[in-house]
């Protein structure tokens, strides 16, 4: 059964800090929660993670940002998608992979507080995995190669670096 | 143009101990021989030093900068990015003004700049996540400039009582391919109590210990 990527930064979601309570979670990880009209962006894997590198890959060649770097993403399922009464929305992403925006990206719809929050405690729940930055440049340069990504779409600094990724040895 | 004699890099050697006043910022004795860093002084130009006021954190506005000693220079503008950056580091444009101030003032200062900083980033002076942007950009910069300093301070970030800020060390060790930082990671490592952070800690050993 197919299940739902969710991007997130590791350091937002540990509870070392001594003035956090046991059991909370602090709150700049609403910042992984960023929704824009009561919306939340997350990504369809299908049930073999087949198509799992790819999103990976393409989440991490996203104009204006800085770097292509590692990511680090949760995995949460239809069911929990229901047990917290979520509701979802086909829709297109803004990754350089155009096929990918248009068949595995999804929208939570209809957020309130109440829901974020259901959210931020189920990611919490969840093992936060990560992809490397060697392992993200290798599936960038796939991406690449098989042009999932067309580096013409890259904006001037982007494209620097995927000229620099692909001049360089995969790890 | 007209210049200004501006900068005593500092000397890794006769600053030791460290002059930071945090307990657990001590430099490794293997520093004081793997390290050698020689006094230079450097030049800044009034154009230079208007590169660095221009970035979009700079909080210099209207003075004659060019007046300033250098040191206070330097730690007003380091002083003022952390403060902007401490408010949050939220959206790709604040992270993309935030690289390019503390990008300015690294090929700017060179070493200096990383003395300056690193009561941010050692010290927590620094929020985490300000700390943790700050050592991801020291790590993805395209020049040797400061680099022996930049290897340091993540090195130093490893003991951080931060999680975030230790994950963020490890990261940005691995993203500099250094296989030297091997065994402060392994020191790391031998101290970390969180178990995913262990985990990628040895993740990071295996990677560059395959690097040549």
């Amino acid at each position: 059964m197919s299940s739902y990527l969710i991007k997130v930064t590791w350091g937002r979601w540990q509870t070392d800090p001594k003035w956090l309570q046991s059991g909370d979670i602090q709150a700049a990880a609403l910042f992984d929660l960023r929704f824009s009209n009561n919306k939340l962006s997350i990504w369809k894997i299908d049930d073999t993670q087949s198509n799992l590198d790819r999103v990976i890959a393409a989440l991490s060649v996203i104009n204006k940002k800085k770097t292509i770097d590692n990511l680090d993403y949760v995995i949460i399922t239809p069911e929990e998608i229901q047990t917290l009464g979520l509701k979802t929305e086909k829709s297109p992403g803004s990754t350089l992979d155009t096929d990918a925006n248009k068949d595995w990206h999804y929208d939570i719809i209809e957020l309130s507080i109440s829901k974020i929050v259901a959210i931020a405690k189920c990611i919490k729940s969840h093992t936060i995995h990560r992809k490397s930055e060697p392992a993200v440049h290798n599936l960038v340069r796939l991406s690449l190669k098989n042009k999932f990504i067309d580096i013409n779409d890259a904006d001037e600094n982007l494209k620097k670096q995927l000229e620099a990724l692909l001049r360089k040895n995969p790890e | 143009m007209s210049t200004v004699p501006l900068l005593i890099d500092w000397d890794l050697s006769r600053s030791k101990p460290a002059p930071f006043s945090f307990e657990w910022l001590i430099l490794p004795s293997a520093k004081s021989t793997d390290i050698k860093i020689e006094p230079k002084i450097q030049q800044l130009s009034s154009s230079t030093i208007g590169a660095v006021g221009n970035t979009p954190f700079s909080l210099l506005t209207g003075t004659s900068t060019e007046q300033l000693p250098i040191t206070d220079y330097l730690t007003k503008q380091i002083t003022d990015l952390y403060n902007l950056a401490n408010d949050g580091l939220f959206e790709d444009e604040q992270i993309r003004e935030f690289w390019e101030a503390l990008s300015a003032l690294l090929l700017t200062f060179g070493d200096a700049a990383i003395e300056g900083i690193a009561p941010y980033i050692i010290g927590e002076k620094a929020s985490a996540e300000s700390a943790s942007e700050t050592l991801k950009c020291l790590s993805h910069q395209e020049t040797l400039v400061a680099y022996d300093y930049r290897i340091w301070i993540m090195e130093r970030a490893l003991q951080s009582p931060s999680s975030w800020i230790r994950d963020a060390a490890a990261l940005a060790l691995e993203s500099m391919d250094d296989r030297t930082a091997i065994p402060y990671i392994q020191e790391a490592l031998s101290k970390e109590s969180n178990e995913s952070l262990r985990q990628y800690l040895q993740t990071v050993i295996g990677y560059l210990s395959r690097k040549r």
